[in-house]
Parts: C-alpha cells; structure tokens; sequence
C-alpha cells in the first residue's frame, strides 16, 4: 500500500516541487548573464 | 453497450462535433496575428509562458496519454506511472537548461527552425547538417503525421461511423484549413484550448471516477484483491522501469517540442513556463493513470473492452460514467488530442520542405520577400497535409513501421546533438552529421536485432551512441587556430546575411 501511495501520490507532489525548485536555482546570476549576452552577441555575427 | 452509441444522442453529436470545428475558428482568429514566415513558423517569437507552457506539454504526447498510457495502466497498474515520471522530469530541465538557451541563440541569430539553428552555429555553408537534418525529420515526422491521421481517422470511424477514406480526408482538412490560415499561432492556440478540454477528461474525470468508488483507499483495496501486482509500482522488472524512464531522453530531440521554445517572447519567462508545464504534465499524466485504474476496477476483463483493446478503457469508462453532453466532450476531446500532436508535427515538416530545403538548399541564392515566404508556407502545409494523407491511406504498413522508430530515431539523432551543441564549444558540423545518422541507425539495428536479447529501449543505446559519435568525431575534426580565425573573418565579412 506505501508503494501505491508513494507512486500515485508523493511521488507528484515531488514533481512539482522539484519544478519550483529548479525554478529558483535557474535564476542567472550576473556573470552569468554578462556571458550569456557576449555569446549572443557572438551569435547574432553569425 | 457499443462504447460509441451515445453519440447517435443529438446533443452529444452536436458538442462533438462542437469540438471538431472549434479549431477552424481559432485559426481565423490566427490569420490576423500571421504577417510573415517567422509569424508562420515560430508565432513571431511572441508567445507568452502560458501558450508556450500548455501548447509544449498538450502537443508531446496528449494522445498518447489519453489512449496509450491509461491503456498501460489498466494492465499494468500502478507501475504505469515510470512512464510518465521520467519525461515528465526530462522536460521540466529541457525548458530551462535546453529552451532557455537555444531560444536566445535563434533568437540572437533569426533562426526559424532547428536546422537553421544548427547551419548558422556551425557556418555550415554546404548544408550538411541541413541536408542530413531535413531527410530524417521529413521521413520520421511524415510517417508520424500520417500515423496520426489514421487514428484520428478511427477516432471518426467509430465515433459516426464513417469509412475510413471520408475520414481521413476529414481529419486531414479540419487540421490543414487551420493551419494554412493561422500556422503555428493557430496551432498553439488551439493547444491551449485543447489543454482545457482535457482538463475535464484527465481531471474531473478521474475525480469524478474516484469519489464514485468509494475514495482512494478503496481502489486500492479492490486492486489488491484483483492481483496484489497492480499496486506495488516497483512490481515491475527493472529493465522495464529503466526503459519506461528512458523514454524522457527523446524529448529533446523532437523538433515539434523543442520550436515551441524557440517562440517564447522571453528566454527567460522558460522558468516560469517550466513550473505550470510540469504542474500540467503531472495532474494529465496522473489523471491518465488513475482512468485506467478506475478502469481496471469497473471494467476488469479486457475481453469486454471494444476490440479486446486496453488502450480503449478511457472512451469505455467515460460512456460507462458519463451523459450524453460530457461524453461528446470527451470523445471529441480525444480527436482534439489526436490533432494536437499531428498539427504541430505537420508544421514542422512544412517549415522542413519550404525552409530548409526550398529556401535555403535549392532557392539559397534568391531572396524572396515576406510575403511570397508566407505563400510559400502556406502551400507547403497543404502539400505536406496531402502527402500524410496519401501514406496513411496508401502505404500503411509502411508508415506503422516507420512510427515504431520515430520517437527513438528523432530523439536519438537531435536530443544529444542539441545539447551539445548548445554547452560544448568543441562541436563540430562533422560531429553533428555523424551524431544525427548514428544516432538514426543505432536506434533502428538495436529495435531491429538487439532488443529482444537485451530487453533495453531502443532510445537508451542510440541517445549514448550518438553523444559519443559527436564527441569523437568533433575531437579528430576541430579546426586549428588559424583556420578558425580565418572562417571567424569570413563570416564577419558576411555580416547582415541571415541564416
């Protein structure tokens, strides 16, 4: 029964809340963003 | 009685066919926000996180979902769910970690399609990748579309009882009108009002379902009592579950998923869209396997089911609950899933003949204007809607051998190149190539001759195929210093000329 609750319930949730999480650590830091900008940059030359 | 027979109700014959017309409307609708091949292709790279969140997750696998995986469930039980989990997880970091990404560098660079991206990343001035690209996508994703065409065919047949060839021209016009007018606008929109629609299917649904059992505990104890195996997920072999989860590394590599990325009006709004897709993914994939749950236990013998078919149990559940009014919804919610799939799989081999092989392989040295592009797009999809429509008809064998490959052969031959070509600077278009047809070959021999004896999805071997096939051959291929720095020139010279 722990597995069906595990597999149709928890396991769900976790899920999302994974998503919520990932949703915070993604954020780009401003190195990051300085980079990401000199790549495009980079890019758009192409 | 026959599943179907409510329709002959006229008030179910009405919303169903309700359903069937809404997404002509939504294209006219369309029409208006379409001025240009980029508006055609990629919706102007205007859409918001929401459009973009439900268009990604309704167009992936919504009819797999509704037939395929409470069909699994009923049979399987619980342990259906590693069949969602591990794409559900795979696209939760492909929004950010891939979407996010590839959306700034064909933003940055005006590409429209994957191949348009991977040419101007690599300066692939001989088209190698686009050439290689566009044979696999057009024979994976025609085969796909037409396969699509023939169960949305069947979705008909059954539901009003008309011939097979009525039907498939049927389904085929209903998806081809809206797109000519609207493309990938219409397409997402439609998306989004499909994803609403299913909402009653894989939601109330099931919730209704359940509080008519008896509540949570209660399945489960009748479960139990029918085979004690449909409540343990780990009931499973493990190559089994490993292959179930497996089926999450071909998402990447469907360019049908990935360009709803490349329309979002923001790269960075992907982590927003990236929450309410997952929470989308989670409450349709759970819902489905809670249907065939419910399933199992209102309707335990398979022999009862239409056909002796499992993936039937959704249509024989929701006549066995349902009026007339919610069981027209939910039959043409169905055909609604059906189409989702096909649409956006139809406009990304339009874009692969008029854009990447049309444009720029046989027309590459004229310059057409917006409008003749937009023309262009515009006949390509009913000449691909026509295409689809000859082979589901004519050459289905042909076709439901091809579909077996498609998701391995698409995810294996663009999901790692994808990713490494958008976090590894050593790639190279040699790698790429060798990536794509490696990845396309080892999918079909392992289904072919391997996975019988190993009992390993075919998609595993091929996606570590192919990464390491593009590793390897980028390795002996890169180009020295003063190579690069000449080709760096070269291109910089050509500055203003878009991919």
């Amino acid at each position: 029964m722990f597995g069906a609750i595990f597999a149709l319930i928890i396991l769900p949730v976790l899920i999302i809340g994974m998503s919520v999480v990932v949703f915070f650590v993604s954020r780009e830091t401003p190195e990051e963003k300085g980079k990401q900008e000199r790549e495009e940059k980079n890019d758009a030359d192409l | 009685m026959p599943i179907y027979e409510k329709l002959t109700d006229p008030l179910a014959f009405i919303v169903f066919v309700l359903t069937l017309s809404l997404p002509v409307l939504i294209g006219f609708i369309a029409m208006k926000r379409t001025k240009n091949q980029s508006d055609f292709f990629v919706g102007g790279r205007a859409m918001n996180k929401f459009v973009v969140a439900l268009s990604a997750v309704s167009s992936g696998r919504s009819a797999w979902l509704v037939l395929g995986v409470s069909g699994m469930a009923y049979v399987r039980g619980v342990g259906a769910v590693w069949a969602v989990a591990g794409y559900i997880l795979a696209e939760l970091f492909q929004f950010i970690y891939v979407g996010r990404k590839l959306r700034t560098r064909t933003g940055a660079m005006g590409s429209i399609t994957l191949l348009d991206y991977f040419e101007s990343r690599y300066r692939d001035r001989g088209h190698l990748i686009r050439i290689i690209g566009a044979v696999i996508i057009a024979i994976f994703l025609t085969a796909y579309v037409a396969a699509q065409f023939n169960a949305g065919a069947k979705s008909l047949n059954a539901a009003l009882n008309i011939p097979i060839l009525p039907a498939l021209v049927i389904s085929a016009v209903l998806i081809v009108i809206y797109m000519m007018l609207g493309g990938y606008i219409a397409v997402a929109y439609n998306d989004v009002v499909r994803a609403v629609i299913m909402l009653i299917g894989l939601v109330i649904f099931p919730i209704y379902g359940l509080i008519k059992i008896g509540g949570f505990n209660r399945l489960m104890e009748i479960l139990a009592g029918l085979n004690p195996a449909l409540i343990d997920p780990f009931s499973l072999a493990v190559g089994v579950i490993i292959g179930f989860l497996g089926i999450g590394l071909g998402s990447p590599g469907q360019p049908h998923i990935v360009v709803r990325y490349m329309s979002i009006d923001d790269p960075e709004k992907l982590r927003s869209a990236a929450v309410i897709g997952t929470a989308w993914n989670v409450v349709m994939a759970w819902g489905a396997v809670f249907i065939g749950l419910l399933g199992r236990v209102v309707i335990p013998s398979v022999d009862t089911l239409p056909g002796k078919d499992p993936e039937t149990i959704y249509l024989a559940l929701s006549s066995n609950y349902f009026g007339p009014l919610l069981y027209g919804l939910l039959v043409g919610g169905i055909f609604a899933a059906i189409l989702s799939t096909a649409d956006s799989q139809l406009l990304v081999v339009a874009s692969t003949f008029v854009r990447d092989i049309y444009e720029k392989t046989i027309k590459k040295n004229t310059t057409p204007d917006e409008v003749q592009k937009l023309k262009w797009g515009r006949w390509v999809v009913l000449f691909s809607g026509i295409l689809a429509l000859v082979l589901a008809y004519f050459a289905q064998q042909y076709i439901f051998w091809l579909v077996l490959f498609a998701w391995g052969g698409l995810g294996a031959s663009f999901g790692p190149t994808l990713i490494l070509s958008l976090y590894w600077k050593g790639t190279t278009k040699y790698g790429i190539a060798a990536g794509m047809i490696t990845g396309t070959a080892i999918t079909i021999a392992w289904k072919l001759w391997l996975k019988t004896p190993t009992g390993i999805y075919e998609l595993i071997p091929a996606f570590f195929g192919s990464a390491l096939t593009v590793i390897i051959v980028s390795l002996f291929t890169r180009e020295g210093p003063a190579k690069h720095a000449q080709n760096t020139k070269r291109t910089k010279n050509k500055a203003g000329k878009p991919a």
